[in-house]
């Protein structure tokens, strides 16, 4: 599904990403931890293809396909969903437009037929059910005055309409409330699925007991310096990340 | 004046006097000629119109054209298309068309050939123009205007499906001088809708004296999407009575030089001032608007929204101004103007101005300048929309609360269709 070899990447002339590599399969489910700053944002940015991210070596392949020479528009088509750590407001645009444009836009780009406004207003209000989400939301303006954790449903929201065949959710737990962080998982687990496969972004343990990861990796200086099984983050959130410092050992590959 | 403000003077002012019949009509317009050669077209110097300048207007030579009224009510109708209408009012070049006009308005023309008193009263020039606020094109256009709209709607009349008023050249550039005197009666209720739709490289000169006895109320949806060559330039008084309403929505999508200038007196309790302004410009596009309302009496209400887009070396002027004399206790005023600039070239000149001499005035302003927020692009096209598209959500975003104070359905939906087209072929 995604190869990452070798992957450089700098924002302004500031070198982030320090030879990353990273391998997901079909249907799996990987965790990213890793201190501040370590640079997992940036992945997430550097994969949607966000402007002011270079890429100064390495290779990414997507389903095949060169990720890095599509627009961030075309990444999306092609399959990939990023839930942002900081979805950002959008005044005046309607939550409900922007998401029908949004699918409608991809279906387009695929050759598929578009969604009505009352088609496509049933598949929301459902999904929105699900995600425990006020339907109100849906005609607001996209994340405007939307709380912290409205945000982050909105995101999961958005994933569930769009279908992507890999999401990024970066610590989409942070401002979740106990239960909407059950909820949200939940949605999650339930886009679960064989020809979909994600990367779960998070400081928390506590997340992947209810997403449950095939593989976890530590993030740190812009690279992966320990990947293992849904036991390394016990180890982390009993040890912290001081431990791998000293620990010295080349990144090992994801299986 | 300069010599060359004096021979565009020349060129919009034939050598012709106006017509001398007997009457106070005739006193009027010599007064006004004579005013126009003392004091002459403004210029830079001049503080409301340092942003404006005519050069443009010295270029061209104007003509007087000719005209077919069957072929202008055709192209009106189209423009009007399939809205709700209780009545459409054409002008072709200097000639006012009511063919398809309800019944109570008339034309200024004929009342002129008339003498009637209600063509004394459109040409009297009110106090406003007294004042030493009147400029050139006033004077002008009290001198020169031939064609008009007249009518005093009678007490409690509503009229709730729209009034069109459609402007058209069927000649490349015309000087041509509107003046309109409407009024509404006590309780009375009026929608109008006014289409620009002129093609040349014309001047359209318009003057509007307005007057709102008590309670009544006019909604106003301006849609001036006219063609880029055109330069418009007007002049609106409006006094409002106690709880008379006015809600005016201006959208400036097109032209090559449109300036307006509008003034408002709330002369009676508790009456209120509602604008909401858009201006979309691109290339050389250059739109100047200034609002300036009195507060004469008390709770009386005013609000002033913007929101202006320039891309190319448009240029947007908004000169939002709001006066509360002495003794307007309880005033209510708002001004707020969000700029969205498109391009390094683009220039924006926003100018609140607030003066309060009264007691309990809630008073709030803002402007601000900005750029399209780069990130939101991003997390529009992180979502499979691309970019052109994004861009043009968002401008859309921005801009949506000013046709969206449209309260009649349709006309909102036409509007809000129109501003997305432009909006289409700006971005
Ligand atoms: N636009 C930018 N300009 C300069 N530095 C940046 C920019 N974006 C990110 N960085 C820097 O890159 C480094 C990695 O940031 P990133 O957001 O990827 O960290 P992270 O691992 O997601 O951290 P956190 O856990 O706090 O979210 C940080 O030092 C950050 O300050
Ligand atoms: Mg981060």
């Amino acid at each position: 599904m995604l190869k990452i070899k070798n992957l450089h990447a700098e924002v302004d002339g500031k070198k982030i990403l320090n030879g990353l590599d990273l391998e997901i399969d079909s249907g799996q489910i990987h965790a990213i931890m890793g201190p501040n700053g370590a640079g997992k944002s940036t992945l997430g940015n550097v994969l949607a293809g966000r402007d002011g991210f270079a890429v100064t070596a390495g290779s990414v392949e997507f389903l095949g396909q060169d990720l890095l020479s599509l627009s961030p528009d075309q990444r999306a088509v092609a399959g990939l969903f990023m839930a942002f750590q900081y979805p950002v407001a959008i005044p005046g645009v309607n939550n409900a437009y922007f998401l029908r444009a949004a699918l409608n836009a991809q279906r387009k780009a695929r050759a598929e037929d578009e969604l009505d406004a009352m088609g496509f207003m049933r598949l929301a209000r459902e999904q929105a059910r699900i995600l425990d989400m006020d339907d109100k939301l849906l005609q607001r303006a996209v994340n405007d005055g939307f709380s912290g954790g409205e945000k982050k449903r909105n995101e999961i929201l958005q994933m569930a309409i769009l279908q992507p065949r890999l999401a990024v959710l970066d610590e989409t737990d942070s401002g979740l409330d106990i239960d909407a962080l059950r909820i949200v998982s939940e949605g999650v687990n339930r886009l679960r699925d064989p020809q979909r496969s994600m990367i779960v972004i998070t400081h928390y343990q506590r997340l992947l007991d209810h997403i449950v990861p095939d593989v976890v990796h530590v993030l740190a200086d812009g690279k992966i310096v320990a990947s293992g099984d849904k036991t390394l983050a016990l180890k982390l959130e009993e040890e912290g990340y001081a431990w791998l410092q000293n620990a010295a050992e080349p990144a090992r590959k994801a299986s | 004046m300069s010599a060359r403000m004096d021979q565009l003077l020349e060129k919009l002012l034939p050598s012709q006097q106006p017509e001398a019949v007997d009457g106070s009509v005739t006193v009027l317009r010599q007064q006004a000629q004579k005013n126009l050669l003392k004091f002459g077209l403004p210029g830079l110097h001049d503080e409301r119109w340092k942003y404006t300048s005519l050069k443009l207007l010295e270029r061209r030579d104007y003509s007087v054209g000719e005209f077919d009224d069957e072929a202008a009510l055709q192209t009106a109708r189209t423009v009007v298309g399939e809205l709700p209408s209780a009545g459409m009012v054409v002008f072709s070049n200097q000639h006012c068309l009511l063919a398809l006009a309800p019944e109570w308005m008339h034309s200024l023309e004929s009342l002129l050939l008339n003498d009637d008193s209600l063509a004394a009263a459109a040409l009297q020039a009110d106090e406003l123009v007294q004042a030493n606020s009147a400029d050139g094109f006033m004077w002008l256009n009290l001198t020169r205007s031939q064609a008009g709209l007249v009518f005093d709607l009678a007490a409690g009349q509503c009229i709730d499906q729209p009034v069109h008023i459609v402007y058209l050249d069927q000649d490349a550039a015309q000087a041509c001088h509107w003046r309109h005197h409407w009024r509404l009666g006590e309780g009375a209720r009026l929608t109008l809708v006014e289409h620009y739709h002129f093609s040349g490289a014309g001047l359209g000169n318009i003057y509007r004296s307005i007057e709102l006895a008590g309670a009544s109320e006019l909604n106003w949806l301006s849609l001036q999407q006219t063609g880029n060559d055109y330069a418009l330039i007007q002049h609106n008084h409006i006094t409002q009575h106690a709880g008379a309403r006015c809600d005016q929505q201006w959208l400036d999508l097109g032209a090559r030089l449109a300036r307006q200038e509008t003034r408002v007196n709330l002369s009676g309790v508790n009456a209120s001032f509602a604008y909401a302004g858009l201006l979309l410009g691109r290339q050389r596009q250059h739109h100047d608007q200034h609002v300036l309302v009195n507060h004469q009496a008390t709770q009386c209400h005013s609000q002033q929204t913007y929101r202006a887009v320039l891309d190319g070396h448009a240029r947007g002027v908004v000169n939002t101004a709001a006066c509360v004399l002495p003794g307007a206790d309880g005033s209510d005023v708002q001004q707020n103007t969000a700029s969205l600039l498109l391009s390094n070239q683009a220039e924006m000149d926003a100018k609140p101005e607030l003066e309060i001499h009264a007691d309990e005035v809630v008073a709030s302003h803002g402007a601000t300048i900005g750029q399209l927020d780069e990130d939101a692009v991003f997390y529009l096209r992180s979502r499979g929309i691309p970019e052109a598209k994004a861009r043009q959500m968002l401008v859309g975003g921005f801009v949506r609360s000013i046709a969206a104070r449209v309260t009649h359905d349709e006309l909102r939906e036409y509007a809000e269709t129109l501003v997305n087209r432009r909006l289409e072929q700006m971005l």
